[in-house]
C-alpha cells in the first residue's frame, strides 16, 4: 500500500491541509526519534480515507470547521499559530464537542501512522506484514505441566 | 426452470454445515448446501499487506454491521449489551475465528442436576466423545494430553502451540497462584497435517489464514466433502423454508447469485445458519400451519439467546513480550474457576484464556481491551510501554438461558434482498455480572503475579458475540424445546437444526468443537435412520 494513497488531494482544501499538518503533529507529536504524524504527511492518508466515505466527509467537514473557529478564538492567525498547549486545549474542546469526529480523526491518524514505512522501520524489522515470513515464537516452558497433571481431576464428575 | 429434488438440503456452509455435509457425503448420501456467502480464497487474505491490521476495521471486521459486504445482513443490536459477530462464507465464522477448540466439561451437560439451574442436555459428554474425536481429526488440533480439567482425551493431531513469552509469563503467574493452566487445544496446526502447512506464527488469524494452518472448514471439511460428491452452491441466500400440506418441509426459497428467486426442493432440510441466522430464518418461514414461524409451536424459537459475556484484563510488563508473534488469541488457558462454587456468590463459572497481543495499529487503537493509546504528548511513551509489552487474559463467563434474551425479526430493518433483519435483545443477569466481576478480580491477581507493572480491565467487551447459542434449544420434551436429542424439530419431522441454536446451556468455553460434534452426532442419526425419519 502506498503511503500517499493517491497524489492529488481529494477532500482537504489547501488551507485545511496546512492546518491538518499542525493538528496531526499534536495527535502524534514528534519525539524519541519518531517523526510527528504531520511531519510524515499523514494528511495524504487521511485525505484518501475521508474522501471515500460519506460519513467521514460529513464528520470531517464539521470537525475541521470547529477546529478552525476555535483556533481563531484563541489567536487571530488561527490554529497553526498557537502554542502547543493552546493547540491541545482547542483539540480537547473539539474532542468533547464532537466525539465521533475526534474518534475518527484519532483512529485514522493512528492507521496511517502505524502503516507508514518510515514508522514501521523505526519500530524494528519484525514489525511488518505477518506473511509470508511469519515470526519465530519461543517454545515456552512446559516443565510444570506434569505437576499440574498430578494434582488430580480438576473437573466435576457427573 | 425447476430444480431436481435433493435428498438432504443444508443451509449454511460454516462450522456445523461443513461437518454435517462431509459426514453424509462420506457415507454416500446425496446432499446439497446453500451458502449465502462466497468461497474465500486464502491467497487473498490481507496478511501480506502493509496495512493488514486496518482490515480488522473494515472488510474483515467481525461485526456485519461494520463490514457491510453484499453477503452480510444487518443486525439490530440497539437493545443488546453484546454485538453478535459472524461471517458469511464457505467456512462461515471459522474464517475469522481464533480457533480455540476446547470441549465442554461433562458437567456442562448437567447444569440442572448439579446446580439446579437451567436444564440438562438430552445428550452427554460420553455420547458426544466419539464425535469430538472424529472432528478433532478432521480439523487438526494442536495440544497435549494429560489435562486434569478434562477426562482423558485422544491424542492431539500436532504438538501444542508454542507458548511464546506471553504464554510463559502467564504460566508463571498461574503457577505463582497455584492455579490450573494448560496449553489450549487449538485448531492451529503446529506441524504439516493432512496436506496443510503448519502455522508460522504470523498472528493474523482473525483475517483468515493464508497458510491453511488454521482450521477453517473451507480447507478442512469442504474439500473432502466435495470430493465425495457433496454439492455446494454459493451466493445463495435462503429467504424461507417451505412446508407442504402434510406439515413436512419440502425445500427452501432462495435468491441465487444473479438475485433471481429459486426454489430448491428437498426431502430433508437441515439448518446450519448459527444462533442468530437460524431463528431469523425460522421466524421468517411462516405459513398457515406455522403462523409464528416454522417449528415454533412452543414460541421458543429465538429465545434463550446466550453469548458468553467476555471481560478483558490486560497486563503491561517491563520486559518485551513480542505478543504480536504467534497465534493471535490462542496460547494457554486456565479453568481454575470453571466449576460452580456457591461461596463465590454466583452459580456456574468462568474460563480464562491468555491472548498474546496485537500489531502497532491495533495496539494504538485499543488492543484487546479497548484501551486506546492517548493522543498528544503522552502518545509516544504510552505506545512504547504497551506495544510488544503486553498480554491479555479473556474472561469467558457462562450466561444462563433466559427468555428475555432473544432474537426476533426487526419490523423495519432488512437485508439487500428485503429479508427482515434479526433484532437482538440481550442483557446480562445479576449472576453474570457477579461472575464477571469475580473473574476480572481473579485474572487481575494472576496478571499481577506474573509481574505486570500495570493492569487494565475492560469489564465488558461489547463486540464479543462470537458464540451464538440457545435459540432453538434441544430437549426430550416437545413442550419446552424446539428440537429433540437428534436435532429433529418436534414440529416438523424432516427438519433438523445442527448449529449452536440447539445448545441448552452455554458452558464457559468456545462452542465450535461442541457444535461440530453435535452436527456429526445428528448426521449419524440421519444416516442410521434415513428410512424412518418420519416415524
Amino acid at each position: 500500500m502506498s503511503d500517499t494513497l493517491g497524489a492529488a488531494p481529494a477532500f482537504f482544501t489547501e488551507p485545511q491541509r496546512k492546518m491538518m499538518f499542525h493538528v496531526l503533529n499534536r495527535i502524534i507529536p514528534p519525539g524519541d526519534g519518531f517523526p510527528g504524524a504531520g511531519d510524515l504527511g499523514i494528511v495524504r492518508y487521511l485525505d484518501a480515507v475521508v474522501s471515500s466515505s460519506a460519513q467521514l466527509k460529513r464528520r470531517f467537514t464539521e470537525g475541521l470547521a470547529r477546529i478552525e473557529i476555535a483556533g481563531q478564538e484563541d489567536g487571530p492567525a488561527g490554529f497553526a499559530s498557537l502554542r502547543y498547549d493552546a493547540k491541545d486545549k482547542v483539540l480537547r474542546q473539539v474532542e468533547s464537542a464532537l466525539p465521533e469526529f475526534f474518534a475518527s480523526l484519532v483512529k485514522q491518524t493512528y492507521n496511517g501512522y502505524y502503516t507508514n514505512a518510515t514508522v514501521l522501520g523505526l519500530l524494528g524489522p519484525e514489525v511488518r506484514a505477518p506473511q509470508p515470513l511469519g515470526h519465530d515464537v519461543e517454545p515456552g516452558d512446559l516443565s510444570t505441566l506434569e505437576a499440574i497433571s498430578k494434582r488430580g481431576t480438576a473437573y466435576r464428575p457427573v | 426452470m425447476s430444480r431436481e429434488t435433493v435428498d438432504v438440503l443444508v443451509i449454511g456452509a460454516g462450522a456445523s454445515g461443513a461437518a454435517f455435509v462431509w459426514s453424509l457425503a462420506e457415507s454416500g448420501f446425496e446432499v446439497m448446501c446453500l451458502e449465502q456467502g462466497g468461497e474465500p480464497d486464502p491467497e487473498k487474505f490481507p496478511a501480506k499487506e502493509r496495512d493488514w491490521e486496518v482490515h480488522r476495521q473494515t472488510d474483515y471486521h467481525p461485526d456485519p454491521n461494520v463490514r457491510g459486504l453484499p453477503e452480510d445482513y444487518p443486525v439490530n443490536n440497539d437493545e443488546s449489551a453484546v454485538e453478535p459477530v459472524m461471517y458469511n462464507a464457505v467456512g462461515g465464522s471459522t474464517i475469522l475465528y481464533s480457533a480455540h477448540f476446547p470441549r465442554f466439561h461433562p458437567s456442562d451437560f448437567r447444569t440442572n442436576t448439579l446446580d439446579g439451574v437451567a436444564d440438562d442436555w438430552p445428550v452427554s459428554y460420553e455420547e458426544l466423545e466419539p464425535h469430538y474425536d472424529v472432528n478433532d481429526r478432521i480439523m487438526g488440533i494442536a495440544g497435549t494430553t494429560g489435562d486434569p480439567a478434562y477426562p482423558p482425551k485422544s491424542s492431539r493431531q500436532t504438538r501444542p502451540l508454542l507458548l511464546g513469552k506471553p504464554g510463559d509469563t502467564m504460566a508463571a503467574g498461574f503457577n505463582e497462584m497455584g492455579w490450573h493452566w494448560w496449553p489450549s487445544d487449538s485448531a492451529i496446526l503446529q506441524e504439516p497435517y493432512d496436506g496443510r502447512l503448519e502455522c508460522n506464527g504470523g498472528g493474523s488469524c482473525d483475517l483468515g489464514c493464508s497458510r491453511r494452518a488454521k482450521g477453517m472448514t473451507n480447507v478442512t471439511y469442504w474439500p473432502k466433502a466435495v470430493m465425495r460428491g457433496a454439492m455446494l452452491e454459493t451466493d445463495a441466500r435462503v429467504r424461507e423454508i417451505t412446508v407442504g400440506k402434510d406439515g413436512l418441509t419440502n425445500g427452501a426459497v432462495f435468491y441465487d447469485a444473479d438475485g433471481q428467486v429459486q426454489f430448491q426442493p428437498a426431502r430433508v432440510v437441515v439448518m446450519a445458519c448459527n444462533g442468530v441466522g437460524t431463528p431469523r430464518l425460522l421466524l421468517n418461514s411462516t405459513s398457515s400451519m406455522f403462523p409464528d414461524g416454522l417449528a415454533n409451536s412452543t414460541g421458543l424459537v429465538g429465545k434463550n439467546l446466550m453469548f458468553h459475556p467476555i471481560s478483558m484484563v490486560t497486563g503491561v510488563f517491563d520486559d518485551r513480550l513480542d505478543g504480536f508473534k504467534g497465534p493471535l488469541a490462542c496460547d494457554i488457558y486456565s479453568h481454575e474457576f470453571y466449576e460452580t462454587d456457591l461461596s463465590r456468590g454466583f452459580v456456574r463459572g468462568v474460563g480464562f484464556q491468555v491472548l498474546r497481543s496485537t500489531g502497532p495499529v491495533t495496539t494504538a487503537n485499543g488492543g484487546f481491551g479497548s484501551h486506546v493509546v492517548p493522543w498528544g504528548d503522552s502518545h509516544r511513551s504510552v505506545f512504547s510501554e504497551w506495544f510488544a509489552h503486553s498480554l491479555s487474559v479473556a474472561i469467558i463467563g457462562e450466561d444462563l438461558p433466559e427468555h428475555s434474551n432473544r432474537v426476533t425479526l426487526d419490523p423495519d430493518l432488512a437485508d439487500g434482498d428485503g429479508i427482515p433483519a434479526p433484532k437482538i435483545e440481550y442483557s446480562l443477569s445479576d449472576n453474570s455480572l457477579k461472575m464477571m466481576e469475580f473473574g476480572c478480580a481473579r485474572a487481575s491477581e494472576a496478571v499481577e503475579a506474573a509481574g505486570a507493572t500495570d493492569v487494565m480491565v475492560n469489564p465488558h467487551v461489547r463486540t464479543s458475540g462470537y458464540h451464538l447459542m440457545g435459540t432453538a434449544r434441544m430437549g426430550d420434551e416437545a413442550r419446552d424445546s424446539v428440537v429433540d436429542r437428534h436435532g429433529k424439530a418436534h414440529d416438523v419431522k424432516n427438519l433438523f437444526i445442527i448449529d449452536g441454536s440447539i445448545f441448552v446451556t452455554a458452558a464457559a468455553v468456545n462452542p465450535t468443537s461442541t457444535i461440530q460434534a453435535l452436527a456429526l452426532h445428528i448426521a449419524d442419526y440421519i444416516k442410521d435412520n434415513s428410512r424412518h425419519l418420519l416415524d
